[in-house]
């Protein structure tokens, strides 16, 4: 049957009529039901999270590329906020002390005779090491995003200048983020600018790792020798933003710095390219390295807090340098008396380095005499007075200068060394006697390593560890250098691992001993007797 | 032939049905409101001859010749019995059944079913209880009246509620807690039955598992609860006036037990502690070490100077009334309750709530309007700064209520900076004074929430009918610490300068509902057949401004801050989701039911490319009794249910983020578009039973799985982004529960119910897509969290809620040797030295060495002996590298959960009690090792010991001393020695009540009073236990029920009140 339209119609109309009262009823409801779905039916249920940016709104502009590794600088520096491994291996080194146990200070790297590190998950104090070993992973992810972006995919940050200082400073934090790594885990990720990382990566050896970083800091080195261009200011805090030439200088002593301490002992200290370390010093930094601390990114938190009169102490093993008289530790009874100030000005408060505080109320007994000391690091108590806002020097210039005399003194050119070591703080503030030209070199070396602990004072992160650890004067049982943090073992699904105890002292993971400062593998810091009250 | 025959027979039984029968008809309505009851039945009785009311409540019916008497019936009704008499025309109006009403439920279903005709199990809590013990909030209300239901009050701060998990945890990383429902307007997860007034409350409905909440589909994977409020009023075609007035006090049940001796020398000549040096304020230790010496002087309790008895009270105004078509309720409620912490204030909650509903004709409206205000205290637990850590620290010989320098009140740190003419200080001693903290620092937490629902349903056919809802739910919160600014430092010698910290937290929550509702018979069959459409939109806003070092006194605003150390923070969501359902029950004869359900969600907080999930649920039932006559069962059910509910991710976790710090970018979370809600399926079997008309028994089983979960999975070092939200992991559960409700007496004057509930759950993660991980159950909200940090281990094959730690040898047989026989596994012990029998066990049941060793480097065997000296060590078993054992110490997972309650009364004078009782699971006592390194605790306290059983300091707190041992203390890491019993039994609720009723008050001339009830109410009243906290019911906030760590919380306390109740 066919119908016309209107036939259609007054049928429809038709049979409304008939069921009108029906369709009242019906009607109403399909009206609000309609209403309903007209008001929500479309329904937007892509919601944008306007609280944190994804890579799109980050790399929005061109001009953003800075802003990554801004971020990047941030991440590289994040282990210094908060009591990560520096703090750590500064109290295995015998450096600090101090019997809190917030942190693991003392139960993990103070024990005597030392004990393993505890790398399984169930250690509350896990993240001492993992999160250094994330952040500077993922500094070198923002700066391989920027590397990738103009090297590869050829986009520009700006002007050649701002372009030239974007890409020097993410190779900048790539490679000091791999000096960290390589200098203070056993392995790592050598991750290129242009890996595929969803595929699996394996982890490298600390030599491999070092390599890497002594690649990028040349890299950075070229860069800086072949454009003129001021860092952005959000880069690092330095007080003025540094320039190109000033990066190239700060890039040098950092690579030679590195490749000096990444040695795990004395047969590997010797095998260092003490040629390069001395070529790189030669054009090394000329000021110290000092970043204004604004208590939010830019935190140091083992500097920050030296000057409170309880909280780290200097260990016997520091205050020897400057009166071998020094007891190596605190005794179990009586009260020790100050060090002689006659040989080194240093021991002398006046010259701002060390302070005597008669209290030792923190210092609980019971947790062992040899944690006591009445001395602490005075050389930042500005800082600290400040709240821990404020400059804070991260690298002395006198660390290029200490490498140098190094460099020339494992070259046997020894009366250099002589010379620029007489030339510095040891014998203008510290009065110390110049060596003579005839020095042997274990007596230039014993000096620099002298001026390391007192000049570099808590710089750089583990310094005074990594100057232990690459003369094999390390307590025996110490470790070496970190296993990779078991978090990250777990989730690679490997075995854990550690490192550390007198029982594993096999001098390439964990310290023989063999030249202890406390006189051998065997020598403790006191003899005969219990000790512990 | 043929067709005669069957003429005949025809006729036969024509004129037979002519003879015998007759038709009776009429109309069955409702007493309260004369509507016409749909589908009530009417039976002849002794016969199965009987038919259903029509949509009119209309009935015709043939009925015998010999028939006498009528039944109606309907559920929720009061079923009656009419005589015939020579009646053709018989129209009943039935009564309302209170306990029968209590049988029809509205959560997890699509509209109110009776429970008899579920496929699943859900709980009730009815106003009869509830009233009882008007508990502050419905949390409370819960407690020990429904099986499977585990609530662990983890804080005693007033205005907090309790966490609640229904059976086991579904949810690995995240909240266990069940979704809230107000009168049917669904409230965002994060919702505080804190802010709710019980008075108020008609009844509380749960659904317990994944099954019977399928009903809310993605949000419902913890279960539901859901809060029905009071409609109209008691009776019909009456307007209700009750008020209630209660006042009482609030009382800490036990103190912490603490050391009352000491270890100093003391000075002849002073009388007072020996100084170290002249300057110094060092004491100096007695050669023994052995803290037997009682405090020279006056020594005073710091708990009882700062946990007082303070005041509680709560009133309540209601007014309800039942008419023809209208009926509305409104009441409002105020909740006064100062807890016991001094110079805190009141947790203080307005409630105001209107319900109306109003009938025209085929149109029913109902609107619902709840506001709540509260103003309430907060505290600083956990951590070192707060007045719980200074309350236990402190020794007893400071006086608190001594004058600061700057003659402000409460001498700051007794324990850092000697008082005036008081003793000198123990070394390190960093607590502070509670009253100056509490003085110093204040607290303000305001909350209020608009709930406001109206619903529109309109008969269209008598066989459906659809339904319109819309709700709205604003939630706002502020919160504003400020330490004043001439807050002294630690060493005393400077002022602080204060700080503050505020946020402001709105949320806005609109659901809009649409509903169509079939409802048909088909001879013996009944079906209803419910579709729904769901929109939902919440959107949150999130501020906060924290600083420090105030440049003007009293001005507690950020304003009045040192610029450079403020930091603002603010976070705002925006959820949508839309979710549509269809849900079908059939039953034949009401004895065999079974439902479907399938159930569609889409939300924005699923990953992009899985934005739309599927949900369902099947049920059944068979009501054994209504085939089979069973001897004294009057009713015999058994039923299953199989069904999927989830949880939606938390609103960050699908997006990539960078973090902005201090203006620049950070790799964070890596994005996840592909992210699924977790999504539970559970199996519950159950029956219900009715028997000896005196008994109702309920036993479920239920079994779990719950996959997908959402979790922080961490990535490869080398990925940039450190993690990411993963659909990782699966979670079983399994929990058997029970009830035992019996009228144990009903005489004229005596009469006794009972109700036993209890539940065991097995929860176990079994399948983790990431590294087993350690977490204090806080998820990534680790601070202050100190010891408990890590000690809860998240890891395939083990409980969750499982603790891991190092643990103290404690019997040889752990001791491993090898093949000399020289002990291998102790930590401090190198291999090689000494041998099994060169141990033994101490007064406490340790492992120690018989002799001390020769020398710090020498450890073999000297002649001194060991036990009681100062040398007295235990030793931590350690792992083949010769770190300390890591190994599972205790478990939070209780055993068992029981809880009995009851009313015993006697003509007008009437008992009502609970006892809960918790059987098994641990708690860490977190508390107890912190005040052992500071030599707090009361097992330090060596006065009154025999002498061959004191145990020196080091013996608790002593660090590692190779060749020794470890004090138990450990260096503060998790220890099975802190690991306590959370076994307890508690009398929850008392309540004694006499009631004056109208007869009574008649006789003395008060006649417009309905009733006069007058109650002594204890809540929370005793606690019977061998754990040696406060109370076995403390926890870190989070995970509550699955992570028990006590650490420094406010004590759960307890009530005493009178209170009169006047019904006009």
């Amino acid at each position: 049957m066919n119908l016309t339209t209107t036939d259609k119609t007054v049928k429809m109309i038709k049979f409304i009529k008939q069921n009108h009262r029906k369709m009242k009823r019906i009607f109403v409801p399909l009206l609000a039901a309609a209403t309903l779905l007209s008001v929500v039916s479309c329904a937007d249920l892509n919601v944008n999270n306007p609280n944190n940016p994804d890579t799109r709104r980050v790399l929005a502009t061109p001009a953003d590329l800075q802003g990554i590794v801004a971020g990047a600088f941030v991440t590289l520096y994040n282990p210094w906020r908060g009591y990560q491994h520096n703090v750590h291996m500064e109290w295995a080194a015998d450096y600090v002390t101090m019997t809190n146990a917030f942190r693991g200070f003392w139960n993990f790297f103070k024990v005597e005779p030392r004990v393993p590190w505890d790398n399984t998950l169930a250690n509350s104090n896990g993240d001492i090491t993992s999160i250094p070993f994330q952040r500077w992973h993922a500094a070198i992810s923002n700066a391989n995003d920027v590397i990738r972006a103009i090297e590869v995919n050829r986009q520009s940050a700006g002007t050649p200048a701002v372009n030239a200082a974007t890409l020097a400073g993410a190779w900048f934090v790539r490679a000091m983020a791999l000096g960290y790594l390589a200098t203070s885990f056993d392995r790592a990720y050598i991750v290129s600018p242009t890996q595929d990382i969803s595929q699996r990566l394996d982890l490298s050896n600390y030599r491999e790792v070092m390599a890497e970083a002594q690649r990028s800091f040349d890299r950075v080195i070229r860069i800086c020798d072949s454009v003129s261009f001021t860092l952005p200011a959000n880069f690092i805090n330095t007080p003025s933003p540094y320039t190109n030439t000033q990066l190239a200088r700060l890039a040098r002593t950092y690579a030679a710095n590195f490749l000096v301490q990444n040695a795990r002992n004395r047969r590997e200290n010797s095998q260092t390219d003490w040629n390069r370390v001395l070529a790189l010093t030669e054009q090394g930094m000329t000021q110290d390295y000092v970043i204004n601390l604004d208590g939010n990114n830019w935190q140091n938190w083992f500097v920050e807090i030296a000057g409170l009169e309880w909280y780290w102490r200097t260990d016997h093993r520091v205050i020897r340098h400057m009166d071998p008289t020094y007891p190596t530790g605190y005794p179990a009874t009586g009260t020790l008396r100050r060090a002689d100030s006659t040989r080194d000005a240093r021991m002398r408060e006046t010259t701002g380095y060390f302070k005597y505080e008669s209290s030792l109320a923190f210092f609980r007994l019971d947790r062992g005499p040899q944690l006591r000391s009445h001395y602490r690091f005075s050389r930042y108590d500005e800082l600290y007075l400040a709240n821990g806002v404020g400059p804070c020097v991260f690298l002395y210039a006198e660390t290029n200068r200490l490498l140098r005399a190094e460099a020339l003194a494992m070259l046997n050119r020894i009366p250099e060394a002589v010379e620029l070591l007489n030339a510095g703080r040891r014998t203008t503030v510290g009065r110390r006697p110049p060596l003579p030209p005839t020095a042997t070199r274990e007596e230039v070396l014993n000096a620099i390593f002298v001026e390391r602990d007192l000049e570099l004072m808590m710089t750089d992160f583990g310094i005074h560890f990594k100057d232990m650890r690459r003369r094999d004067a390390l307590q025996r049982g110490t470790i070496l250098h970190f296993p990779v943090p078991a978090i990250e073992l777990a989730t690679r699904q490997e075995a854990l691992y550690t490192y550390g105890g007198v029982a594993a002292a096999d001098g390439v993971n964990t310290a023989d001993g063999s030249n202890s400062w406390l006189g051998g593998p065997t020598a403790t810091r006191f003899t005969g007797g219990q000790t512990q009250p | 032939m043929k067709k005669v025959i069957l003429f005949f027979i025809t006729w036969l039984f024509a004129v037979g049905a002519y003879a015998q029968e007759r038709t009776i008809s009429g109309t069955v309505r409702a007493a309260e409101d004369a509507s016409p009851l749909i589908g009530a039945s009417v039976q002849v009785k002794g016969t199965k001859v009987g038919t259903k009311t029509d949509v009119n409540g209309r009935y015709t019916l043939q009925v015998p010749a010999d028939a006498t008497t009528l039944v109606f019936s309907y559920i929720g009704y009061r079923t009656i019995e009419v005589a015939i008499g020579d009646r053709t025309v018989i129209d009943v109006s039935l009564e309302i059944d209170a306990k029968m009403a209590a049988e029809i439920v509205v959560t997890g279903v699509a509209e109110g079913t009776p429970t008899k005709k579920l496929g699943f199990a859900i709980g009730k809590v009815d106003e009869q209880i509830l009233k009882e013990v008007p508990a502050v909030d419905p949390a409370n209300a819960l407690r020990g009246k429904v099986s499977g239901v585990i609530i662990v009050q983890p804080t005693g701060i007033p205005g907090t509620a309790p966490t609640i998990r229904l059976r086991g945890s579904t949810n690995i990383q995240g909240q266990s807690e069940p979704l809230i429902i107000i009168d049917g307007i669904i409230t965002p997860p994060g919702t505080t039955l804190a802010d709710i007034d019980i008075n108020s409350v008609e009844s509380i409905e749960v659904i317990k598992g994944a099954a019977g909440a399928s009903l809310y589909g993605s949000q419902a994977a913890n279960g539901v609860i859901q809060i029905i409020t009071k409609r109209g009023a008691d009776n019909p075609n009456a307007t209700d006036f009750t008020a209630r007035t209660e006042w009482g006090i609030t009382d800490l049940q036990r103190l912490y037990p603490l050391n009352k001796s000491h270890r100093w020398q003391i000075d002849p000549a002073t009388g007072d502690f020996r100084r170290a040096s002249p300057t110094g304020i060092t004491r100096v230790f007695e050669p023994d070490q052995l803290m037997d010496n009682p405090y020279p002087g006056q020594v005073r309790d710091h708990q009882k100077e700062l946990f007082k008895n303070r005041s509680f009270n709560q009133n309540y105004f209601a007014v309800g009334a039942t008419g023809k078509n209208t009926n509305f309720f409104a009441s409002g409620a105020r909740l006064f309750n100062q807890g016991i912490l001094e110079l805190t204030p009141a947790f203080d909650r307005y409630n105001l709530n209107l319900n109306v509903d109003h009938k025209i004709s085929d149109f029913k409206l109902t609107g619902s309007f709840r506001y709540t205000n509260s103003v309430g205290p907060d505290a600083i637990e956990r951590g070192q700064g707060g007045p719980f850590y200074g309350v236990l620290l402190l020794e007893p010989d400071f006086d608190i209520y001594a004058t600061n320098p700057d003659g402000s009140p409460y001498w700051a740190y007794p324990g850092q900076v000697p008082i005036p003419g008081g003793r000198p200080t123990v070394a390190g001693n960093n607590a502070i004074n509670p009253l100056y903290s509490l003085s110093t620092t204040t607290f303000d937490l305001r909350r209020s929430r608009i709930l406001a629902n109206a619903a529109l349903s309109y008969q269209i056919l008598s066989w459906w009918r659809v339904e319109a809802q819309g709700s709205y739910d604003r939630a706002e919160e502020f919160f504003k610490q400020v330490t004043r600014r001439d807050t002294y430092n630690n060493n005393m010698n400077a002022y602080t300068g204060g700080g503050l910290t505020q946020y402001e937290d709105l949320d806005d929550g609109l659901v809009l509902t649409a509903n169509s509702y079939f409802k048909q018979s088909f001879g013996d069959f009944n079906t209803s057949l419910t579709l729904r459409y769901q929109f939902e939109r919440y959107t949150g806003n999130f501020a906060r401004v924290s600083g420090s070092q105030f440049v003007v006194s009293e001005v507690p605003q950020p304003q009045a801050l040192t610029t450079t150390t403020i930091s603002n923070f603010a976070f705002s969501a925006d959820v949508r989701a839309e979710n549509f359902f269809i849900n079908g029950i059939f039953d034949y004869k009401e004895k065999y039911i079974f439902e479907a359900l399938v159930r569609r969600d889409a939300s924005s907080l699923f990953g992009s490319e899985a934005r739309s999930q599927i949900f369902f649920r099947l049920s059944g039932a068979w009501r054994i009794t209504e085939d089979i006559e069973i001897p004294g069962v009057q009713e015999w059910k058994i039923r299953a249910s199989y069904g999927t509910s989830g949880q939606r991710p938390p609103f960050i976790a699908q997006y990539e983020t960078f973090n902005i710090v201090n203006g620049v970018p950070v790799k964070d979370l890596l994005g996840n578009n592909r992210l699924r809600p977790s999504r539970v399926a559970e199996i519950e079997v159950g029956t219900n039973l009715l028997f000896l008309n005196r008994f109702n028994a309920e036993f479920n089983y239920a079994t779990a799985t719950a996959d997908d979960q959402v979790l922080i999975v961490p990535l490869l070092a080398y990925a940039g982004f450190t993690q990411q939200f993963q659909n990782a992991g699966q979670m079983r559960t399994n929990t058997i529960e029970f009830s035992l409700g019996a009228e144990i007496l009903r005489e004229e004057d005596w009469k006794f119910n009972m109700n036993i509930v209890g539940s065991r759950t097995i929860q176990e993660v079994t399948q983790l897509g990431r590294p087993p991980f350690p977490t204090n159950g806080d998820f990534g909200v680790a601070a202050a969290g100190g010891v408990a940090n890590t000690m809860f281990r998240i890891e395939a094959g083990q409980p969750f809620g499982v603790m891991y730690g190092n643990r103290h040898a404690r019997s040889l047989d752990e001791l491993q040797v090898d093949a000399n026989g020289f002990v291998t596994n102790l930590v401090g012990l190198p291999r090689g030295v000494l041998r099994r029998e060169d141990f033994t066990i101490n007064s406490d049941g340790y492992v120690i060495r018989r002799f001390a060793p020769i020398s710090t480097t020498n450890f073999a065997n000297s002649t001194n002996p060991v036990e009681g000296t100062i040398n007295e060590r235990a030793w931590l078993l350690a792992d083949e590298t010769g770190a300390p054992l890591v190994t599972k110490i205790g478990d939070s997972n209780p055993d068992l959960i029981l809880s009995i309650s009851g009313t015993l009364s006697w003509k007008k004078l009437s008992l009502y009690f609970l006892l809960d009782t918790q059987l098994g699971g641990n708690i860490y006592n977190a508390t107890r090792q912190l005040l052992y390194f500071n030599e707090r605790h009361a097992d330090l306290d060596q006065a009154g010991k025999p002498d061959d059983k004191k145990k020196a300091i080091g013996y608790y707190i002593g660090g590692l001393t190779p060749g020794l041992g470890i004090g138990l203390y450990n260096n503060n890491n998790p220890t099975e020695h802190f690991v306590e019993s959370a076994t307890f039994l508690t009398i929850r609720e008392i309540n004694v009540s006499y009631t004056f009723d109208a007869d009574i008050l008649n006789t003395i001339g008060i006649n417009f009073i309905r009733d006069i009830r007058l109650s002594l109410v204890g809540r929370n009243l005793l606690t019977f236990t061998g754990y040696t906290g406060y109370n076995p019911e403390v926890a870190l906030a989070g995970n509550a029920t699955s992570f028990r760590v006590d650490q420094f919380t406010y004590p759960v306390f307890r009530t005493f009140t009178a209170a009169l109740q006047v019904r006009f």
